[in-house]
């Protein structure tokens, strides 16, 4: 530029005309331009990994799942309309499906953190809670009491150990009584049952049991 | 297709199964003795693995209590408050015999191997309640004799001479005090039943008292009959646990004072409940064996019926027992 300048400055070394001026800056813009694609294009991180790998397709890292940023444009001249198509719908749907993923994990941990919350402070005002947890837990996982908020959970809970506490029916006291000793040959009631039957009638009871497995009684 | 033999193992099998419950139950009712005892929970079921049982006796007593004034210090001093007493359990058992002639006769009939399958059981359970009855009237137990401990070893009517019950020696063992915590307590009659039965009664009773609760006393016959003779007006007064046992009684003071045939002429046991007992192996309650052949006999087969358990005493100072007792 320095000769070009002197061979037209000519007479006057420090006069440039305008014209010249605009021309050159003009010049200059564009060459600065092709400078920056040219430089955008060799110094991309794809390009230096492609470099890097001795010229073997780059693995692709987790935050790169944009596919056609690691496609020359030689290749996608070499591919078909159909494979350009592909390639883009591919590329539309990892990323969709990324930003999805990334939405749902982000809805999980605000929803897990919710839930913790909200649980701490059922235990804050709850102090039996706790004790009734593990069954608030067993009924939650019934079907019909999927939608039961905690404190829904917590009143079935304490009516289901109502029930259980019940006091004991006639039939059930009779039973517990007869189960403070050892009852050899079965339950309390079949313990009752056969103490009300004589001795014969008991020999054929099991006469008949033993009938029914092994048959009539042989005479051999 | 079975045999004859196996066919009747089986039934015999069967049919003990179905009425073992029963024959204890009726082994336990029809001893007085033991159906006061299981009245009062003290007839236990337990496992009894090991060669012998523990019974753990509160005797030790702490020595560092003490009333203080402000500043004062305590002895720290530990104690250990259990001594233990041992005993071993007892086995007891009668055998079945089955002849292959004798189910030959029966044949095919089902009735007649039956009729002679129950009157075997019932020998059998018959024996083993009259063996269960002397053995808890007999005056032995501990290791060296195979029978259940009887009532007149656990309270024995000569407490201060050298005998060793449940391994430890009652004229010798004494508590931090230097009292003789392993005797039972006994008294002499001190002459005719009509004059000195209620005294003498009551006077045992009290002093059983100052260490248990007596709540049964058994006597023989005779004795019961004079009691009962002589203190009509106060013994009219029933004893509603008896009654709904079913027992035939009379009260002392409203305790239960009933009578057993094997009891020694002249005697009445004073007995707190809660400190007797009789523990049984609920696997080995009256449980028949497999039927094994017998060796050189053709198809002629045995089996057993055992139990295995023994009797034991945590106290025997709140016990008592009044000797030489007649008209």
């Amino acid at each position: 530029m320095a000769g070009e300048n002197e061979e037209h400055t000519g007479d006057n070394e420090d006069m440039v005309s305008k014209a010249d001026l605009d021309e050159a800056l003009t010049r200059n813009e564009t060459l600065e331009k092709d400078l920056e694609d040219v430089r955008m294009e060799v110094l991309t991180p794809a390009y230096q990994r492609f470099l890097d790998s001795d010229g073997k397709t780059p693995e692709k890292t987790p935050d790169e799942k944009i596919p056609d940023a690691s496609i020359p444009d030689d290749k996608f001249e070499k591919m078909t309309k159909k494979e350009i198509f592909d390639l883009a719908v591919t590329t539309a749907e990892e990323r969709i499906n990324g930003t999805l993923t990334q939405r749902e994990q982000q809805s999980k941990e605000l929803s897990k953190a919710k839930t913790q919350r909200e649980v701490a402070a059922f235990a804050k005002t709850h102090e039996d809670y706790e004790t009734f947890r593990p069954i608030m837990y067993g009924i939650s996982l019934d079907p019909k009491h999927a939608d039961k908020s905690l404190a829904q959970l917590y009143e079935a809970a304490k009516t289901h150990v109502k029930s259980i506490h019940s006091e004991p029916s006639d039939a059930e006291k009779e039973k517990s009584r007869n189960s403070v000793n050892e009852k050899p040959g079965g339950d309390a009631s079949s313990l009752a049952k056969l103490k009300s039957m004589d001795n014969t009638a008991i020999a054929n009871e099991a006469a008949a049991e033993v009938e029914e497995k092994l048959g009539p009684i042989p005479t051999q | 297709m079975s045999t004859l033999t196996e066919y009747l193992n089986t039934l015999y099998t069967t049919t003990w199964a179905k009425r073992r419950a029963k024959d204890v139950d009726q082994v336990f009712e029809e001893n007085r003795l033991l159906n006061l005892m299981k009245s009062k929970g003290m007839i236990k079921m337990e496992n009894t693995d090991g060669r012998r049982f523990e019974i753990p006796l509160r005797v030790k007593k702490t020595t560092t209590s003490k009333f203080f004034s402000k500043g004062a210090t305590f002895t720290i001093s530990d104690y250990d408050p259990l001594t233990v007493a041992y005993d071993t359990y007892k086995n007891l058992g009668d055998q079945i015999v089955r002849y292959w002639e004798d189910d030959k006769v029966n044949g095919g009939s089902k009735t007649r191997h039956i009729k002679l399958m129950n009157s075997k059981l019932d020998g059998t359970r018959d024996t083993l309640m009259e063996k269960v009855e002397d053995a808890l009237w007999s005056d032995t137990g501990g290791a060296s004799v195979d029978d259940y401990n009887g009532l007149p070893y656990l309270i024995d009517d000569s407490p201060s001479t050298s005998a060793t019950i449940h391994g430890i020696n009652q004229s010798t063992a004494v508590d931090s005090g230097g009292n003789y915590y392993w005797r039972n307590q006994q008294k002499t009659s001190s002459g005719a039943f009509s004059v000195y039965g209620e005294s003498d009664m009551t006077n045992l009773l009290n002093t059983c008292e100052r260490w248990g609760k007596i709540d049964l006393l058994i006597s023989d016959q005779t004795t019961h009959e004079l009691g009962e003779a002589e203190a009509l007006e106060r013994v009219r007064v029933v004893n509603k646990e008896a009654v709904d046992l079913g027992l035939d009684h009379i009260t002392f003071k409203g305790r239960i004072w009933i009578w057993s045939p094997k009891c020694t002429t002249g005697y009445t046991y004073f007995i707190d409940r809660r400190h007797i007992g009789f523990s049984i192996d609920p696997a080995v309650n009256m449980t028949m064996g497999p039927w094994k052949k017998i060796p050189n006999q053709y198809e002629d087969v045995v089996t057993q019926i055992v139990q295995r358990g023994n009797t034991w005493t945590d106290k025997r100072r709140c016990h008592g027992i009044c000797t030489g007792q007649g008209a």
